[in-house]
Formats: C-alpha cells, sequence, structure tokens
C-alpha cells in the first residue's frame, strides 16, 4: 500500500529538507568566513591530527630558522673580528720584519715598539669583543670578560693578559639533529699551540731537558746560587757573601780553586778560580772575591790556609732554580731532567741542569706556545730591549718571533676557516628549512584550509537547492479540495 | 412506526459521523492527536411480522486509527534519538574546549617548546627567559582552565540530571493518573480517544527521557524503565539522581541503593557522558600534564640556573604523610628505585659528587632528608605540617643535582711520594653513568717527562676507551680528550704502573626521578591538569630556569635537552609525543562527535520516516476529511428526506382518515 501523505508529513519532509539545507550553507558560510576547512575537531579528526603535526613543524621550523640566523649574526660578527685580529697579526709580522733591520737605531725602535703597544690595544679590544652583549670569544662563558690584564708597567702598558673565559664553547640548535658552534674558547683561537724545544737564551749553560714544559710564551729561569762547599786540605772556606755573592754553580770539581800558599805558613798566597788571573790572599781576608775567566765570582775565607797548601781545590757549587721570579725553588741536582714548577700558574719546564755552571737568569722562549698577547708584548718588549740581551742574542730573539706571529695568525685563520664554513652550511640550511616550512605549510593548507573555488560552487548549488525546497515547501497546501467545493 | 426512528438513526448517526471529521480536521495539526472514524453498524432486528428490517443505523464505535506496532517503534526510537542527541549536545560542549585556535593547548605546548629551544639559543637573555617562563604560565593556565571547563560541564550535567529526573518523575505520575482516568472513563463502555491521546503522547515524552517499555494491559498501561516498574496502574515509582563513591552519576528508585540501568533516552546518554566521556578526557588531560612536568621538570631539576648551585631548596610537591615509604606517600608523579647524584661545592670551589639511593618502596621523606643529611656539608630536614622537605648546605657550600664531574678524582691509587694530581673536566656526553678508570701504564716515570708512560682510561664494563700519551711529549697541565666530552689533565708527577684514579661520569644525576616527584628545583609543580603551576620561584627570578649544566652564561645545552623532550616518545607506552598524544585526544573527541553526529542523522532519518508511517496511519488529511464530511452531509440529507417521506407518506395517510 502507498503511503497516505498528509499535509502534515509533507510540512515534516518540507521542513527537514529545508533545515538540512540551511545547515550545509551554514557549515559553507563559516568555511567561507574562516577560510578554513576545519574550524572543529569533528569537521575532520583525522585531518586535524595532521594539522596540529603541521603546526607544530612550522613553528619548529620559525624557531630554527631564528636561530640559524642568530647563529649567522654570531658567526658573521666573529669571522669579522677575527679578521681584524688578523690584520693586526700582519702589522705585527711587518713590524717585526723591519725590528730585525738592526740598522734601526733607538729612536726607531721605540717608535716601533709604541706601534706594537697599539696593536696590542687592538688586540685587546678585538678578543674582548661582544655581541648581544655576550663576550665573543670567550667560550660558553658569554659574561665573563675573556681576557684581562692581570700585571701592567709604571705607564700603565700590559705585561701581562690571562684568559678568564671558558674552555667549552657555546653552540646553538638549528636543526632537530644538527648544533652549531656560536662562541668559541679565546683561548683556543690566540693560542694555537704547536710546542717546539724550548730555547734558552743566557749563561748559565742551563738547557732543554727531556721533558715536555707546559709554561707558554716567554719566561724565565732564575739560577740562584745556595751554597759553596769547598774540598777538604786546603783550608779555604765559603766567605761571608758566600751566599748572595758566589756565581758560581757546579758539582764538586766541576769548578776549582786553584790554591798557592807563597809565605808557607797560609799567611799569604795567590788564589785562582778556574784557571784565572790569581789573587793574592792574605789570613785576615773572611770574603775575598775571586774572579774567574769567565767573570765567575766566588767569596772565599782565607783565615785558615793550610800552610803550605799548594794545589788545586774541587768546588761543590750548590743553586736552586726558579720559573717564578725566586717565589719557589727546585735545588739544582744537575741531572739531565729537572722540572721546575711555577708556583703562580703550575706550569712545569723541564731543565737539563747538568752543565749548568752559573748562577743569573736565562730567557726561555717557549716555542710555538706564545698567545696573541704574549707575542705582541715580546715583540715589544725586544724592540725595547728590556731584557738588556746583546745585540746579537736580541737579533736572534726578535727572528723567531715572525714564526710565533705567523703560527698565532693561522691559529686565527683557522677560526675563521671553521666559522665559515659554518656560516656556508648555516646559508644552504637556511635554505632548505625555508623550503621544508613551505613544503609543511602547502600540506597543512591542503588539509587544513578551505578550496575556496568548491566553497563558491557550493555555495551556489546549496542556495539553489535551499530555494527549490522553500519554493516547494510554499506549494505544499496550495492545491485543496477547498477550491474545488463551492 | 420504526421508518421515523430509522430516519433519526440515520440522522443522529451522520450528525456524529460529521462531528468526527470536524475533530479531525480541527486537531490537523494537534501533536499525537490520532484520526478517528466512526464505525457505522446497521442496527437491531426488529421489524413487522417475520422480516427483521432493522432499526436504522448507530455508531458502533469511534475508532482511534493506531498502529501499535508502528507506535512502539516510534517510542523506541524516540529514546534511542535523545539518548544520541544527548551525547551529541555534550560532545559538541567539549569539542568546542578543544576546537584549534591560537590559544588552544596545542599552539600553546609547542609555543612553549619554541620559545624554550629559542632561550637554549640566548640562555643569558634575561627577556627571552622571562617570556618562556611566562609561556609557560600560559600553558599551566590553559590546562587549569580546560580542567575547570570540564568540570564545571560535569557539575551542569549533574543539574541537567536532576531535573529530568524530576520531569521523569512528573510523566510517571501523569501517565499514572491517566491510567484511572481510562480504567474509570472505559469502565462506562466507550474508548476514551483524547485520554489515550494524551497517555501516549507523555509516554512518547517520557521515551526521550529514559527507557521505556510499555506493557499494555487492558486500559491500563505498565511502565518499565531501567529495569524496574515506573508506572503500574495508577501508581508511579520516584526516582532520584544521586553519585556513588567514586563520584559517578547514578539514578536510583527513592529509598533504594541500587543504580537503575538506562538503556536509553537523554538520561542514558548524559549518564554516558558524565560518567565515561567525561572523566576520560580528565584523565587523559592528567595524564598529558604529568608526563609534560616529568619531562620538563625531569631535565630543570638537573641542570643550572645563572645563580649556580643552590645554598638552600626546598620541595614543592608535598607528601601525605612523612613517614610512609614515597611510593605510597600521595606522590602523584612517584620515584622509581634509582640514585640521585647531589653535587656539594666547598667554599673555594671544589666539588664533590654523591649517590644519594633512593627505595622508593622503604624510604620515606623522613628517610629521605636523612640520606641527604649524611652526605657531608648537608643537612636535609622535614616539615611534618606541611609534609615538605628541605636541604640546607653548611655556611659557605652550596650544592646542585646537575652531575657535573667532581673537581678531584673519586678515587686515587697512587704509590709514589710524588704523585700528579689528576683532574676530569668537560661536560659528560654520554647517556648513561659510569665510573672511568683511569691506570697508568709504561713507567715508572714522570708525568711529561719519560718516554712512553701512558695512561688507559676503561669504564666500567672494562672497555678501554682511551689510551693517552702522558709521558714525554705531553704538557702537564693541559687537557687530553677521554670520551664523550670528559678531558682529564695531569700535573707533573712520579707514577708506577699499575697506579690509578677513577672519575664518576653523570649523564643522568636522578634516575629516581625523586626530584620531581618531590618538586625540589622544578620548573612546574602541584599535579594534574588541574593542579599544574610554574614553580612560583621561577617566576620571581627568571635566572632559575636551569639552561645548563655547566652554569656557564652562554651554555644553552640542558634547555636543549629540554626542547627535545618535545619530540621524546614518552606517552601511551613509548609511542607517542606529548604533542601527539593530544592531538590524538582531540582527535578522539572530533571522531565521537562525528560519530555521534552521523547517528543523530541516521536516528532522525529513521524517525522522520516512523513518522511518515505514522502519519500514514494516523494522521489527518484534510481532503479526506472534507470528502467524508461530504459523503454524511449526504447521508444527513438523504436521511432529511427519508424522514421528509416518510412525513408526507403519514401526511396522506392522515388526510385519508380526516
Amino acid at each position: 500500500m502507498d503511503l497516505r501523505i498528509t499535509p502534515q508529513t509533507q510540512l515534516e519532509f518540507s521542513l527537514g529538507n529545508t533545515r538540512r539545507q540551511t545547515d550545509a550553507l551554514g557549515q559553507t558560510e563559516i568555511q567561507m568566513g574562516t577560510g578554513l576547512r576545519i574550524n572543529n575537531p569533528s569537521d575532520d579528526p583525522l585531518g586535524l591530527v595532521k594539522v596540529f603535526a603541521g603546526h607544530a613543524q612550522d613553528m619548529q621550523f620559525t624557531t630554527f630558522q631564528q636561530n640559524i640566523s642568530e647563529s649567522q649574526t654570531i658567526l658573521n660578527q666573529g669571522v669579522a673580528n677575527l679578521n681584524d685580529a688578523g690584520s693586526v697579526l700582519t702589522k705585527a709580522r711587518e713590524v717585526a720584519i723591519e725590528a730585525t733591520n738592526s740598522t734601526n737605531d733607538a729612536g726607531a725602535n721605540e717608535a716601533l715598539a709604541t706601534e706594537v703597544d697599539g696593536l696590542l690595544k687592538g688586540m685587546l679590544d678585538i678578543a674582548n669583543g661582544k655581541i648581544n652583549n655576550e663576550f665573543q670569544f670567550s667560550g660558553n662563558a658569554t659574561k665573563t670578560q675573556p681576557y684581562v690584564v692581570t700585571a701592567t708597567d709604571s705607564l700603565g702598558r700590559p705585561l701581562a693578559v690571562a684568559y678568564n673565559g671558558a674552555s667549552e664553547r657555546a653552540n646553538i640548535a638549528v636543526s632537530p639533529q644538527q648544533n652549531v658552534d656560536t662562541y668559541y674558547p679565546g683561548k683556543d683561537i690566540f693560542q694555537n699551540i704547536q710546542r717546539g724545544p724550548t730555547i734558552y737564551v743566557g749563561n748559565t749553560r742551563a738547557a732543554a731537558g727531556t721533558g715536555t714544559d707546559s709554561a707558554t710564551g716567554q719566561g724565565a729561569l732564575l739560577v740562584t746560587h745556595t751554597s759553596t762547599t769547598y774540598a777538604p786540605g786546603s783550608g779555604v772556606t765559603a766567605g761571608t757573601s758566600s751566599v748572595t755573592g758566589d756565581t758560581i754553580i757546579g758539582p764538586a770539581g766541576a769548578h776549582t780553586l786553584t790554591v798557592k800558599d807563597t809565605s808557607g805558613t797560609g799567611a799569604s798566597g795567590t788564589i785562582a778560580l778556574d784557571g784565572g788571573a790569581p789573587v793574592a790572599f792574605d789570613n785576615t781576608q773572611t770574603n775575598l772575591q775571586v774572579t774567574g775567566p769567565s767573570g765567575e765570582i766566588v767569596y772565599v775565607n782565607t783565615t785558615n790556609i793550610t800552610a803550605g797548601f799548594n794545589g788545586t781545590v774541587a768546588i761543590t757549587a750548590n743553586g736552586a732554580l726558579s720559573t717564578d721570579g725566586g717565589a719557589s725553588s727546585t735545588p739544582i741536582n744537575f741531572s739531565s731532567n729537572q722540572v721546575v714548577t711555577d708556583s703562580k700558574t703550575g706550569a712545569v719546564t723541564n731543565v737539563n741542569s747538568t752543565n749548568i755552571r752559573l748562577a743569573g737568569k736565562d730567557q726561555l722562549n717557549y716555542t710555538g706556545t706564545y698567545d696573541a698577547f704574549q707575542i705582541l708584548m715580546a715583540l715589544r718588549d725586544d724592540l725595547r730591549n728590556v731584557n738588556h740581551l746583546p745585540e746579537d742574542q736580541r737579533l736572534q730573539v726578535l727572528s723567531t718571533r715572525l714564526a710565533e706571529i705567523d703560527r698565532v695568525h693561522q691559529g686565527v685563520l683557522n677560526t675563521v676557516g671553521e666559522q665559515s664554513a659554518d656560516l656556508s652550511n648555516l646559508q644552504s640550511l637556511s635554505q632548505r628549512t625555508q623550503d621544508l616550512q613551505l613544503n609543511e605549510k602547502e600540506r597543512t593548507s591542503n588539509i587544513e584550509d578551505a578550496d575556496v573555488s568548491q566553497l563558491v560552487i557550493n555555495y551556489q548549488t546549496q542556495q539553489n537547492l535551499l530555494r527549490l525546497a522553500l519554493s516547494a515547501a510554499a506549494q505544499i497546501s496550495q492545491p485543496s479540495l477547498l477550491d474545488f467545493l463551492h | 412506526m420504526s421508518s421515523l426512528s430509522i430516519g433519526l438513526s440515520a440522522l443522529r448517526a451522520n450528525q456524529v459521523a460529521m462531528d468526527t471529521a470536524g475533530q479531525n480536521l480541527s486537531n490537523v495539526s494537534t501533536p499525537g492527536f490520532h484520526r478517528r472514524v466512526p464505525l457505522f453498524e446497521s442496527r437491531g432486528t426488529a421489524g413487522p411480522g417475520k422480516f427483521p428490517i432493522g432499526l436504522g443505523v448507530g455508531i458502533a464505535d469511534i475508532h482511534r486509527l493506531r498502529s501499535e506496532l508502528l507506535e512502539e517503534e516510534i517510542t523506541n526510537q524516540t529514546s534511542q534519538g535523545a539518548d544520541t542527541t544527548a551525547q551529541l549536545d555534550t560532545s559538541r560542549q567539549i569539542e568546542a574546549f578543544f576546537k584549534p585556535s591560537s590559544g588552544s593547548l596545542d599552539s600553546l605546548i609547542e609555543s612553549f617548546y619554541n620559545q624554550l629551544q629559542q632561550v637554549a639559543a640566548q640562555p643569558d637573555d634575561p627577556t627571552l627567559r622571562r617570556v618562556a617562563i611566562d609561556s609557560g604560565v600560559g600553558l599551566a593556565n590553559t590546562f587549569n582552565g580546560l580542567t575547570g571547563q570540564l568540570d564545571s560541564l560535569r557539575q551542569g550535567l549533574d543539574n541537567q540530571m536532576s531535573q529530568t529526573v524530576s520531569q521523569i518523575n512528573t510523566y510517571a505520575t501523569q501517565i499514572a493518573q491517566l491510567n484511572g482516568e481510562i480504567q474509570r472513563a472505559e469502565g462506562r463502555g466507550f474508548t476514551d480517544a483524547d485520554a489515550r491521546d494524551q497517555r501516549d503522547q507523555l509516554i512518547n515524552q517520557l521515551a526521550g527521557l529514559i527507557d521505556v517499555r510499555v506493557i499494555p494491559d487492558g486500559s491500563e498501561t505498565t511502565i518499565i524503565s531501567g529495569g524496574v516498574p515506573l508506572v503500574i496502574g495508577e501508581d508511579s515509582a520516584k526516582l532520584q539522581y544521586t553519585t556513588d563513591v567514586n563520584n559517578n552519576g547514578i539514578i536510583v528508585s527513592a529509598g533504594s541503593t541500587q543504580p537503575l540501568k538506562i538503556s536509553s533516552g537523554q538520561l542514558a546518554g548524559l549518564l554516558q557522558m558524565r560518567n565515561q566521556s567525561l572523566p576520560d578526557y580528565r584523565s587523559r588531560l592528567d595524564t598529558l600534564a604529568n608526563q609534560l612536568m616529568k619531562n620538563i621538570d625531569g631535565v630543570q631539576s638537573t641542570g643550572l640556573g645563572l645563580s649556580g648551585p643552590f645554598p638552600f631548596l626546598a620541595s614543592t610537591r608535598p607528601v601525605k604523610s612523612i613517614t610512609a615509604p614515597l611510593a605510597q606517600a600521595g606522590l602523584a608523579l612517584p620515584p622509581q628505585s634509582g640514585q640521585v647524584w647531589v653535587s656539594v661545592t666547598d667554599p673555594s670551589g671544589n666539588r664533590t659528587l654523591t649517590a644519594v639511593n633512593i627505595d622508593p618502596n622503604g624510604m620515606s621523606l623522613q628517610d629521605l632528608a636523612n640520606a641527604f643529611s649524611a652526605v657531608p656539608h648537608l643537612s636535609g630536614t622535614v616539615n611534618t605540617q606541611s609534609g615538605l622537605m628541605q636541604i640546607t648546605a653548611a655556611p659557605g657550600y652550596t650544592f646542585d643535582f646537575a652531575g657535573r664531574l667532581s673537581t678531584a678524582p673519586t678515587s686515587t691509587n697512587f704509590t709514589t711520594g710524588s704523585p700528579p694530581t689528576a683532574q676530569a673536566s668537560g661536560t659528560y656526553t654520554g647517556t648513561s653513568n659510569d665510573l672511568y678508570t683511569y691506570a697508568f701504564s709504561g713507567g715508572p716515570g714522570t708525568v711529561g717527562v719519560t718516554p712512553g708512560l701512558k695512561l688507559t682510561v676503561t669504564n666500567s664494563v672494562g672497555q678501554t676507551i682511551a689510551s693517552l700519551d702522558v709521558g714525554q711529549g705531553y704538557s702537564p697541565g693541559t687537557d687530553l680528550a677521554v670520551a664523550n666530552g670528559v678531558s682529564v689533565k695531569l700535573s707533573s708527577g712520579d707514577v708506577n704502573n699499575g697506579d690509578t684514579f677513577t672519575t664518576q661520569v653523570i649523564a643522568q644525576p636522578d634516575t629516581s626521578g625523586v626530584l620531581v616527584s618531590l618538586g625540589l628545583n622544578t620548573f612546574f609543580t602541584g599535579s594534574g591538569a588541574g593542579g599544574i603551576a610554574v614553580q612560583p620561584a621561577l617566576t620571581k627570578d627568571p635566572q632559575l630556569l636551569a639552561a645548563s649544566r655547566s652554569g656557564a652564561a652562554g651554555d644553552g645545552t640542558n634547555l636543549q635537552r629540554m626542547a627535545a623532550t618535545h619530540d621524546a616518545l614518552t606517552m601511551s607506552n613509548g609511542t607517542q609525543t606529548v604533542s601527539q598524544f593530544y592531538a590524538s585526544m582531540v582527535g578522539d573527541i572530533g571522531s565521537q562527535v562525528q560519530d555521534l553526529n552521523q547517528r543523530q542523522t541516521a536516528d532522525q532519518s529513521l524517525q522522520q520516516s516512523l513518522d511518515a508511517q505514522q502519519q500514514s496511519v494516523s494522521g489527518v488529511d484534510p481532503n479526506e476529511e472534507l470528502l467524508t464530511l461530504l459523503q454524511y452531509q449526504r447521508g444527513y440529507q438523504l436521511a432529511s428526506k427519508y424522514i421528509s417521506v416518510v412525513n408526507d407518506t403519514m401526511n396522506q395517510l392522515l388526510q385519508i382518515i380526516r
């Protein structure tokens, strides 16, 4: 049997249809208004999960893009600063070459030294350079000034520069798998240690030991005399100034004293050191200075010379070694390797003390270890000859400076190279991140965003359908029996 | 003279029939109205002689056109539809809370992590730190807000269900009354169609609220709802809405505690949402918040802020009992068995690492405080009232949980008179805690002097991880890279073969998670989505944000580690990240709404088709009624004519008599 259709049924059908069409139209309008296909989770639950992931990716890319540009800023600044440092070192090299020209007079040298002072100051400014209020060359301790002048001369010129920064680099994450180093420790850039043999300049006849030193730059080995004893028989004993005044050092027999008792009673005679010029003595002298052929000095007490002694006396002269200006010292044992420790820095120097014969101060040149500041200060000091080296020694030392400057410069260039490589990687990474982000945006947009042209067509269709439904509804109760009853 | 009475009966019957049509026409739009049809019947047998002609016509009954089966189906469908609609309405509200927008939880989680990544790039920028912490605050507030919305939605449902139940009680009472009326009316022998229509209408309305099984019983109707009789005859039961011990909403008969099993109707839908969907989403939010806190706090608590190690630190997540084992002390994020490494720094900067063993089943908070007190220069105290623990360092000392290398070796075994001093440094990058053993060979000799002097480094399982030249060629005091970011340096000194020292290296300073459990130097505090908040100390002082494990201003590695937890599969048994967990939760809500929406559409179209069928049986068609009206009119006119003919006949007969 067919359904009986009552006006009620017709009304409900038509109401239902109109409602459905209005709903669809409303949905389309929301999508057109927001431009989004997914406005509620229920619009497309699976799509929404992808949209969330897409948005997360997009945000992450933005962050990494920011991190990349942050790293680029730091590294660009770093490379620029290091190139400046390179220029300073080039200038220093020119000065060093000019300084080796022995025809320079003191005035010219002073002018050059003043120039180096300026270079040193420039170098300090560069090494303590800041970016974003962070120290650029202090490793990850970016709030700590890396290079601090720890000692100055009376004119305020730096004598020592210490590194206070960290030894680890700071890095920035530029992609989920990749970090790029941004702030480098200055000690790795401005030092570039390639330790060579330590060069001893001086007269003590101390030499480099077999061990490996850890002190850097330029240092001084202080060989001090501590005591002198004489082989028994002659009656010679150490004079009152012996401890401080003797300059000889050596194991028993390394130095000898030739005593001639010309009086036969020990009252008077001559004494010679190491076969040098004899010095007359008598039995009243408690502090007779005897100078050897190389200028070595002993003070002797001749009050008790054995009567009639005529011969050679073996001298044992003990001494001590110090690399910290005497703050601490190590007794000399005349061995092939003595470890002398600087009590201030803990740095060690290995000394071959076998042949030490004279007290004095040797200039130590830890080749291959100078940092940028040490080499500039050393160059400056050479120009002013603050160590009062003889001209030939001074020039010899000066000539080693060139190699040191080149090595330090190489270290700076190595870092420039590393940072430039990173910069170029960052450039392509940035490009790649942008591409990936675009892809991600597009993919998310495909899921999330409304297809506008489709929407417009849908909207038109839905409007037409609604119109149809409405005009159908308007016709519902039009034909009626009432029209035909009269 | 039955002729006149036959005519009269026809007049009456057609009159009644016209009235019925009139009644039908006037109720063309009345809900629940069933079309009525008068049933004509030829009356009686009386007649003159042996021919029973009859006594005319009468109305046997006015029939209510109603399909029992269809009506029952409609009642059931109404109940089903209301169930779906109630669920859909509530789900839509939940869906609205999780609607994706710029301030929704997903984008806040993402922006929080991105802020962390940005601070990691500039760890000592105070503005970025502040922004990252504020972003954490915003995240916590949104968690709290969502929980609040879900909770107040639940309260709303409670109210709604109370009202629904009282509506059900009203309907039940009315139905019981109608039962009585119909019983009494129909006892007098006719169908009380209007009262039945009303009762059917009420039953359908009741079915919209609760499942209804209708058992017709003569004029009366018994109604079974939720497995118990709601209406029997003129009696109706009273239902009540209440909550059980588990805070689940239940419906009980007045005076009983046995919950009814409501299978459909609005009430079933609301109960389903109230007792299952809402608590489910609520607990998923809690799980999410707790894991997020675990991820972030675990990294924060084992890092160092710009202000470095602490002289004092207090826990911020209280225990319920300071003497109960930690596993049973009411901690939302309970610890597991493991170790926490505390590093104590003395006034001259020397650091010592000490392990504190954590046994969550045997150790109470008080025991833990005692264990910290056993660490040299630390003292742990417990506040009985608050259930919190404080760790205080001796004056001049500080402590932290960053697991940095000790400044001195963990142990040494040197056999010479002037041994070297050894010092390990760097930041350990390995993945598990380890003990490195350094042994000398190629000696006896002096560090930096003796040719061939070697230092061999082995890990705790005996693998050689590095072999270092420390004889001639080694500058004493320079760092030698060992492995995994660790370096070692030796001062000058004498060693014999077999001299050793060891250093403890720490990848996970807290393998037990106790720092997170107690909220010691954590990013967040509180527990669950409702309780999550950023540590007040951190909002006050952004410097405490632990960017590093080294303490260096430019070191953001700990924050990188923190940001990396974004991609850590820590949810759903290690299959999802925090973001994915949230996304799938919102996806589930969306699917639920989508599903219910489709169910509702299906319900509606079924309902519509049932309604159409019902209308087909019981609906009033005015055209039809007009036609029947015409028919009855004609009948009436015919009867009138008949009477007039009879009358004329009578008149003629009377004239004959006159």
